[in-house]
């Protein structure tokens, strides 16, 4: 009797010793598991991603013999610059991308200017009005452009502040259209592109600075300008620097304004928006537009045109993450 | 007369030390440019188009002249314009259909890419990479090749058999169609297929911003929870979620407004195309707009009521 309690005293005992172990296997099993799982994950997903540019690259640099044979498909047989040097004469590619930086480049650094400054007006001054201001930001972002874009036109068409040009204009407003000046006001006074999200990135940013290193500043005696441009600027350039490679990226891509109001501007993405057309009619017509050959080098001036937002953003990706991790969005 | 409250008038607000007034006023002179940008090329525009879609506007030699004309061009958009109703249906049901499948994603992303591992730098890199070009140049191709049948969703690549480029998803639906599957079943599972991508597309942002915030959570709070003995399912329902929320409720309302924003809606083509193509009615064009804009303002805005009454705010 007593033999038997212990006999499955000790069966019990040793039920449980093998169930913690295979617990204690699970355990050790299981991250690794999920390692496995997340790993896969992460690659299928950065596959998708990569897919189009991948596909895009491997075109890049085949022959024509290269793309006519079937059993080439990822890897070049006959590796060649043709195509990329027929494209970027095609394109105008070194003319294009100068005009293209140096556009974008002017635009985005106005707007992070403004933006940067009312960011800070935002986060560390109290006036009146300060929130009517901040409801008119958040509503640049929430009232679709093309909303407003026809009287925004008309606004540029007969440029007039409080009647001050037409004085010297014969009475009347001066045409902005076909000029630089239609962008470079809107970027100048925060009404650029998907300048209200900078305002709001930057101003939490602001917000987020502890208030100990301003006040020193002010005890110290400096004034808001030199407090701005000594104490809170530097701790706010890696979200500046992300406000402006977005700017930048944005406005390389942007369609919408540059058709709005000076489409005779040959940047990078208008030379885009007219390649296809170019390509074909340099092969002989809309017959070769299905082509095979006419596509590779549709692709080519695609990567053509993005290589430089793609290089800007390896380049600064080490601070584009800090600078996104501090900007601390939170709330 | 009660002279106390009469220089109240003048004098500086209580609590305000001249050092704050001063500071306010070089305050407004950070915000000058802002603000002048704010009345010329908002306000004003936006006031405008309003007006112009409450009114008749016939296009003159010298600019063009208004004349009011009550909700007439509401109507004309609603009831006679044969495309405009439905095309702004089909909009929205796109919208609620990828909208909660975006927020979910770039959660579950975030909160993968949140984790200590090997090649984490890398992979967030390549999740950013449709923040950087989702882009016009690559979409107004890929649009273009779209039309002309060789490019789709997921880039075109070589065929083996045709030497035509041919879409990811059309071979995919080619292969289960050979299979001999139902075709109601293909179309569900390409749909899908295109669908990821999509999603995977409009989810760059929403990831770097749900990153941030989870970054944000304070370590202590995970360290009280693990002398407490709480599970890690515990953890994520009781202190990440909560701690997150305000900024799930920022990306759906990013979500929202980014896709009835971008350039390829439908309804905003139709809008452009109405003022701009055909007979330039710009008055149609102002009333269409301003309804999609009604619409969207009330789906945020009920939305964001109700979701508002979930969310956490840890300093409240």
């Amino acid at each position: 009797m007593i033999a038997d309690t212990k006999r499955a005293r000790v069966s019990g005992v040793s039920a449980l010793a093998a169930r913690a172990e295979r617990l204690e296997k699970a355990k050790k099993i299981a991250p690794w598991l999920w390692s496995a799982v997340r790993l896969l994950l992460l690659i299928g997903i950065s596959y998708v991603i990569l897919y189009p540019l991948l596909v895009k690259m491997s075109q890049v640099f085949m022959s024509r013999a290269d793309l006519d044979d079937i059993t080439v498909r990822w890897v070049p047989r006959h590796f060649t610059l043709e195509n990329v040097r027929l494209v970027g004469a095609l394109m105008h590619y070194w003319p294009a991308l100068l005009r293209s930086v140096g556009w974008c480049g002017g635009l985005s650094l106005l707007q992070l200017a403004t933006c940067t400054l009312a960011g800070c007006g935002f986060a560390r001054f109290k006036f009146r009005g300060r929130n009517l201001a901040f409801v008119l930001v958040v509503g640049t972002l929430v009232v679709p452009p093309q909303t407003y874009s026809l009287t925004l036109y008309t606004v540029f068409q007969k440029f007039d502040v409080f009647g001050m040009v037409s004085i010297f204009n014969n009475g009347e407003g001066a045409s902005l259209l076909q000029t630089a000046w239609p962008m470079l006001l809107l970027s100048a006074t925060g009404m650029g592109i998907r300048s209200g999200l900078f305002i709001y990135l930057l101003r939490q940013t602001f917000r987020g600075l502890p208030k100990e290193l301003e006040e020193a500043a002010y005890v110290d005696g400096a004034g808001a300008w030199r407090t701005f441009f000594s104490v809170l600027m530097p701790n706010a350039l890696s979200t500046m620097l992300v406000a402006f490679i977005l700017s930048f990226v944005w406005q390389w891509n942007d369609t919408f304004y540059s058709n709005l109001f000076s489409p005779g501007f040959t940047t990078m993405i208008q030379v885009m928006r007219g390649v296809r057309t170019t390509i074909t009619q340099y092969l002989g017509g809309w017959q070769t537009l299905s082509d095979i050959y006419a596509s590779s080098l549709v692709n080519t001036a695609t990567l053509l045109a993005v290589l430089p937002v793609i290089l800007l953003y390896i380049i600064c990706q080490r601070f584009f993450v800090q600078g996104v991790e501090r900007s601390g969005l939170v709330g | 007369m009660n002279l106390p409250a009469v220089k109240h008038l003048f004098s500086r607000p209580e609590g305000r030390s001249k050092l704050e007034i001063r500071l306010a006023r070089s305050g407004i002179l950070f915000m000058t440019p802002l603000f002048i940008g704010l009345i010329l090329f908002f306000v004003v525009p936006v006031a405008k188009s309003f007006w112009f879609s409450l009114a008749n506007v016939g296009v003159t030699p010298d600019g063009y002249q208004t004349a009011f004309q009550g909700i007439k061009s509401y109507i004309t958009a609603l009831k006679v314009h044969p495309d405009y109703l439905q095309t702004l249906v089909t909009a929205l049901i796109n919208m609620a259909k990828t909208t909660p499948f975006v927020i979910i994603f770039s959660f579950f992303m975030s909160s993968v890419l949140n984790q200590r591992f090997k090649g984490r730098t890398a992979f967030r890199l390549i999740l950013f990479l449709p923040v950087i070009f989702l882009s016009a140049a690559m979409m107004t191709l890929d649009s273009a090749d779209r039309l002309q049948g060789a490019m789709d969703g997921f880039g075109a690549y070589k065929d083996t058999f045709g030497g035509s480029s041919v879409s990811f998803t059309q071979q995919l639906s080619d292969y289960l169609a050979a299979a001999n599957i139902s075709e109601s079943t293909v179309s569900v599972i390409s749909g899908a297929v295109d669908g990821v991508y999509r999603v995977i597309e409009l989810s760059g942002i929403q990831i770097v911003i749900l990153l941030t915030g989870l970054q944000s959570i304070s370590p202590s709070l995970y360290e009280a929870a693990k002398v407490e003995g709480g599970s890690a399912w515990e953890n994520f329902w009781k202190i990440t979620f909560p701690m997150v929320s305000p900024l799930i409720l920022t990306c759906f309302v990013f979500t929202v407004i980014d896709s009835f924003t971008s350039f390829d809606n439908q309804v905003m083509q139709m809008i452009d195309d109405t003022a701009f193509k055909g007979n330039f009615d710009f008055s149609l064009s102002s009333a269409m707009g301003w309804i999609y804009f009604a619409v969207i303002a009330a789906i945020l805005g009920v939305c964001t009521f109700i979701l508002s009454r979930m969310v956490f705010y840890y300093d409240r």
